[in-house]
């Protein structure tokens, strides 16, 4: 199918995210500083987190000497990551072998939906405990030596990691 | 010394009105640019460094007219080609300085009717205006570039440009052209955010008269894409950073939405 026909009912059949990371099989000795953004705008698309993780899996396993890492992740509220989905995310940036030399890692979980009453206060502490996104991503901080993080769930209420 | 000179060190001036600018107090510096004539140069610096034309184009031919060496100044030029009078190419024509071109061809605020894209619908005078701006060996920043069907030649004969920011609909004609042909432009930077595949594409494969390709992406450091389910491809991607050996920073905006997806 032309990717230019795809029809609302077969978005979740987009691969497109996987052929980003095989864009970045090519090697690239001098690349510094990446940014990838994840994008999500509607509950119909589903499945494209394997993708950016993948795509993170095919940087890490070539020799590369970037130091500064982005990872933007822009979901519904619906959209969470899975527990394996952030512990592959969680192996492949503790492990010092690979990325070793970053010096700035920066990981924003934005949320579409602006949380401003205690439900919805409640719901992401919800959300953060049950997928342990906390745990895992302390876990990985805790053997690096990465000089800057941040964590943010809203844009207006940025939540400190060791809180 | 003459009583009506500042009795502060010229640098001393100068910063103050640097600082003026910093702190974007324009009523200020116009007030310091009519207050002695020793301020009027650096005062002009910043109010006329940035500069947009569109429906003002013939209050700014007429300025440019009175006070030709206003032109000097102008150092990022704004153009919206929303009013197609003669007088736009000639205020055009002059400008020499100019470092960072913005060409804005959108449905602004107030906006009745679409800027034209279509190069073919500039008269000649403006597209000769135009072109000569391109030419300009200052420009080094393009902005906002949409047009369609340009020849190629029109980017390709910015000796120094550095940075592309290359919006859709754009796309490149391969025409002959009686200009001298210099050497692609060797790009460090280029934004493809808002450009779908067939202004990537074109880009990439339209080639000059001489066969050439339109820019030289062999020194690019930084690449900024954005992709929508596959509208801008991966083999755009692929066949920039297989361009390049010298990409230092690369910023990748992956869309997924149902939206995007029928476009």
């Amino acid at each position: 199918m032309n990717s230019d026909q795809l029809s609302a009912s077969s978005v979740s059949q987009v691969t497109l995210p996987d052929n980003f990371a095989q864009a970045l099989m090519i090697p690239l000795p001098t690349l510094r500083s990446l940014w990838i953004e994840w994008n999500i705008n509607d509950d119909a698309v589903s499945d494209e987190f394997p993708g950016f993780i993948n795509a993170l899996q095919v940087l890490a396993s070539c020799p590369n000497c970037i130091n500064e890492l982005s990872l933007t992740l822009l979901t519904p509220w619906s959209h969470t990551l899975a527990n394996q989905d952030w512990e592959k995310i969680d192996h492949v940036l503790a492990d010092r072998s690979t990325f070793r030399r970053l010096e700035k890692l920066s990981i924003k979980f934005w949320s579409h939906l602006h949380i401003d009453d205690e439900s919805g206060e409640k719901r992401m502490q919800d959300c953060l405990t049950e997928f342990r996104v906390t745990k895992l991503l302390r876990l990985s901080l805790a053997s690096s030596d990465y000089l800057d993080f941040q964590f943010t769930l809203d844009d207006d209420e940025p939540l400190g990691l060791f809180d | 010394m003459h009583p009506r000179t500042p009795r502060i060190p010229y640098d001393i001036l100068v910063s103050i009105i640097d600082e003026l600018a910093l702190r974007g107090q324009l009523k200020d510096l116009r007030a310091c640019s009519q207050a002695c004539r020793i301020l009027l140069h650096p005062c002009r610096v910043h109010l006329f460094s940035t500069v947009t034309v569109s429906i003002n184009a013939p209050r700014f031919a007429a300025l440019l007219n009175q006070n030709p060496t206003i032109q000097v100044y102008i150092r990022k030029l704004t153009y919206r080609p929303t009013f197609l009078s003669e007088d736009i190419a000639h205020a055009l024509l002059p400008l020499n300085n100019v470092e960072t071109l913005s060409l804005q061809c959108y449905y602004g605020h107030g906006t009745v009717t679409p800027p034209p894209r279509h190069w073919g619908s500039l008269t000649p005078h403006i597209q000769h205006a135009l072109t000569h701006l391109f030419s300009s060996p200052s420009v080094t920043r393009i902005m906002e570039y949409s047009f369609t069907d340009a020849p190629a030649i029109l980017l390709s004969s910015c000796p120094n440009l550095k940075h592309l920011d290359i919006e859709s609909p754009a796309t490149f004609t391969s025409m002959a052209s009686n200009t001298p042909f210099l050497p692609p432009p060797n790009l460090t930077s280029l934004n493809t955010s808002r450009a779908l595949r067939p202004a990537v594409e074109s880009l990439l494969n339209e080639r000059r008269a001489d066969g050439l390709p339109i820019l030289d992406f062999s020194g690019l450091q930084s690449l900024t894409v954005r992709s929508m389910q596959g509208i801008a491809d991966e083999k755009q991607i692929e066949q920039i950073l297989r361009s390049t050996s010298k990409l230092e920073h690369l910023d990748y905006t992956g869309i997924f939405d149902t939206f995007h997806a029928t476009l």
